[in-house]
């Protein structure tokens, strides 16, 4: 594929594809580790290049899948059974205006990473839940139901914060921290 | 058969409708859109539900990016294709992969009706309408955006539709199909929905469009497609077929039926 084609590509996914990553791998590092793995797929298969309907749920897929691969090897994440997991509490108050990046991130790095991908997707804005669906390869059904629940459950973690703003200071103090000694 | 939701399923069904309105027009979204017009309690949990999926969005797309990913990316791929070079099975394996997509994807092409420059485009437009890439110039009138785009020989539409002169421009992209330049200008309709004209060169094309304007559905996008002067020429938006065509109502008076034009560069 041309270079200048490529280059076009990155220039229109890489961000959001950074993004979500982020939100999947919950640091700047791995984040970017496959945003990159992902796009370095995307030149070796330059087939799905070519397709431009594909072009846009194809990178989506990879790096969740690249993700899911990763985490496969790691045991420290227990998974929670989607029926296991709790309803939250759907009228929990917020105020919308207080939302900003840092705590948007870090309510959707608490939900269940079940809710957390396609709940991801769908605050991306690209992506319909059909095409959420498609890019999980999950059943739409499925994909309604967790962003119905996982939007309960982002909204109640949200509140959370907003009322107890020096817990949040707290709890983040100890990563940040890690962060710096690495 | 016309779809009736209750509250709890009109909340299940809104859960995934995202706040700029681009799936108000299928049918569970409807159906829970009316109810939510006839129960005030479920317009205002509705209306609360927008407010913070905006807030939400508008903050995970404001995450910042490390300055040099972009770099990194576009480095890592040059040093892979050059270590592809020297790996035969893997590059022939490649190339063979390219003709017979290439073989398949013109046959897909013109199954589907629309070409490869429209569906580079429509596959781009919506990374322009969420902010994920920049326009090349920005301005709020569609023959300022054209004179920039003749200004730097890229394909300009020579003319457009009376209908696109009195709304409000966004900016406007030139991007490469398959080494073909192609530009697009985004303008805004009523209400969220965006309109974007999309003109390429038409020589070299093997299926141009009719000199009337041909509508399509596909993924979403409802266009319309025509050839003049030379030019291949798609307007495309995520709002219905009619609205597309009261945009160019003025096809209908014409003298001919292709989109009545104005403001010749």
């Amino acid at each position: 594929m041309p270079g200048n084609e490529f280059e076009q590509l990155v220039d229109a996914h890489y961000t959001t594809l950074y993004r979500f990553a982020y939100s999947l791998a919950k640091n700047e590092m791995d984040a970017a580790d496959l945003t990159q793995q992902t796009f370095y797929i995307w030149a070796q298969k330059g087939r799905d290049l070519r397709d431009a309907a594909k072009a846009k749920s194809w990178p989506f897929t990879t790096l969740y899948r690249e993700f899911l691969g990763g985490r496969r090897h790691e045991t420290r994440f227990p998974k929670v059974s989607l029926d296991e997991a709790p309803d939250e509490p759907a009228d929990a108050s917020l105020t919308a205006e207080k939302i900003d990046a840092a705590s948007a991130m870090s309510a959707l790095g608490k939900l269940d990473e079940n809710f957390r991908a396609p709940l991801t997707l769908f605050y991306l804005k690209q992506f319909s839940y059909t095409e959420i669906a498609e890019v999980l390869n999950v059943p739409i059904g499925t994909v309604m139901s967790r962003l119905s629940r996982g939007k309960a459950q982002l909204r109640q973690i949200l509140s959370d914060e907003q009322q107890n703003p020096i817990r949040r200071i707290i709890e983040m103090t100890p990563s940040d921290s890690e962060a710096q000694s690495e | 058969m016309r779809l009736k939701v209750n509250n709890q399923e009109a909340r299940f069904i809104l859960s995934a409708y995202r706040p700029s309105g681009e799936d108000a027009s299928g049918a569970q979204f409807k159906a829970a859109l009316q109810q939510v017009s006839r129960d005030p309690g479920l317009a205002h949990w509705f209306a609360d539900q927008l407010t913070v999926d905006a807030a939400t969005s508008g903050a995970v797309c404001s995450i910042p990016v490390p300055a040099d990913l972009r770099g990194n990316i576009l480095a890592g791929a040059k040093v892979s294709r050059r270590h592809l070079r020297f790996v035969r099975p893997e590059l022939f394996a490649m190339a063979a992969a390219i003709v017979l997509l290439a073989v398949l994807a013109g046959f897909w092409t013109h199954r589907s009706g629309l070409e490869r420059w429209q569906k580079d485009a429509l596959a781009f437009v919506p990374t322009l309408a969420a902010g994920q890439a920049q326009f090349d110039h920005v301005a709020t009138d569609g023959r300022t955006l054209r004179q920039w785009l003749q200004a730097r020989n890229a394909p300009t539409p020579k003319a457009m539709p009376v209908g696109l002169e009195t709304l409000p421009a966004l900016g406007c992209k030139t991007i490469s199909s398959g080494g073909k330049p192609v530009s697009i200008i985004c303008f805004r309709m009523g209400g969220n929905e965006l309109v974007h004209l999309v003109v390429t060169d038409a020589s070299d094309l093997s299926h141009a469009p009719p000199n009337e304007p041909r509508f399509a559905r596909e993924d979403g996008w409802t266009t319309a497609s025509w050839t003049q002067n030379g030019q291949v020429c798609m307007l495309a938006t995520k709002a219905s077929e009619q609205e597309l065509r009261q945009l160019l109502a003025t096809t209908v008076q014409a003298a001919n039926s292709r989109p009545a034009v104005v403001g010749e560069i």
